[in-house]
């Protein structure tokens, strides 16, 4: 269990869903990667058109069986543990894009039972956060 | 948002963006959980979109996938509410009571454009 709340980073990497990463697809093994590293989460969006530094638009077909879709992992943890595995993301991804921004995070738990759920905010917020704003924009 | 109140959010500007990552299988009472937390937001806030993932996983470390067996029948979802902060911090406890598992972060963004499709003629100011 992460003591998570507070500032922290979020990193989205956008890739290609024929992309791949040693027989397998590249975005199970950065799943994998990510849960090995002991990430606080992962998940995995599959978009439904886009391009990307090769300006070629990938588009789903009811015609093909297989086209190149655009794929975004995304991943909430510290910034330390972000730039940790950047390393060993740059080995794995032949042509993408990654990018970090800042986000508070507000709630992090496995399953709390219902009973337990106080309804009095802030749930569990601790950390850095200094509500109400962001920072200053542009900071 | 075409059925929902019709309130003068004025939205444009430096707002806040929330994302709540729960699973599909997760419930409320009857209902599956995105569409109870849809349907709060819809009262009053500017507007949701949940978004159905492929793969992820969270704080219990199990792995959802659509590639795999049962875990295909919970994969990820992701609901995200942008509008103005205070707004959001109102909504947030009636979310803790909902929601057992997940994830909500809050990030800045910059409204662009809010706008109701019929608007569109008037001109890009409009919004």
């Amino acid at each position: 269990m992460h003591g998570f709340k507070g500032e922290r980073t979020l990193m989205q990497i956008h890739i290609g869903s024929d992309d791949r990463w040693r027989d397998r697809p590249l975005h199970e093994a950065i799943l994998e990667l990510l849960r090995r590293e002991h990430c606080a989460g992962a998940t995995v969006f599959r978009g439904i058109a886009g391009f990307g530094a090769s300006a070629r638009v990938h588009q789903g077909s009811l015609f093909r069986l297989s086209s190149d879709l655009p794929i975004v992992v995304e991943c909430v943890d510290t910034d330390e543990r972000i730039e940790g595995v950047l390393p060993k993301l740059d080995e794995m991804l032949g042509g993408g894009l990654i990018t970090l921004e800042k986000v508070r995070v507000i709630m992090y738990r496995e399953d709390l039972a219902e009973a337990e759920r106080t309804g009095n905010w802030p749930i569990d917020q601790g950390g850095t956060v200094q509500p109400p704003g962001l920072g200053a924009p542009g900071e | 948002m075409t059925t929902a109140p019709a309130i003068q959010h004025g939205l444009r500007g430096e707002r806040t963006l929330m994302r709540i990552h729960i699973g599909e299988s997760d419930r409320f009472g009857a209902r599956p959980l995105y569409r109870a937390i849809v349907d709060c937001l819809r009262r009053g806030l500017a507007g949701a979109t949940a978004t159905q993932c492929i793969a992820g996983f969270g704080a219990t470390g199990a792995m959802h996938s659509g590639m795999s067996d049962i875990s295909a029948l919970d994969l990820p979802v992701v609901v995200e509410c942008v509008d103005a902060e205070e707004r959001l911090q109102a909504v947030l406890p009636e979310l803790d009571g909902m929601i057992g598992g997940g994830l909500i972060t809050l990030e800045r963004a910059a409204v662009i454009l809010y706008r109701e499709g019929a608007m569109r003629s008037a001109g890009a100011d409009e919004s």
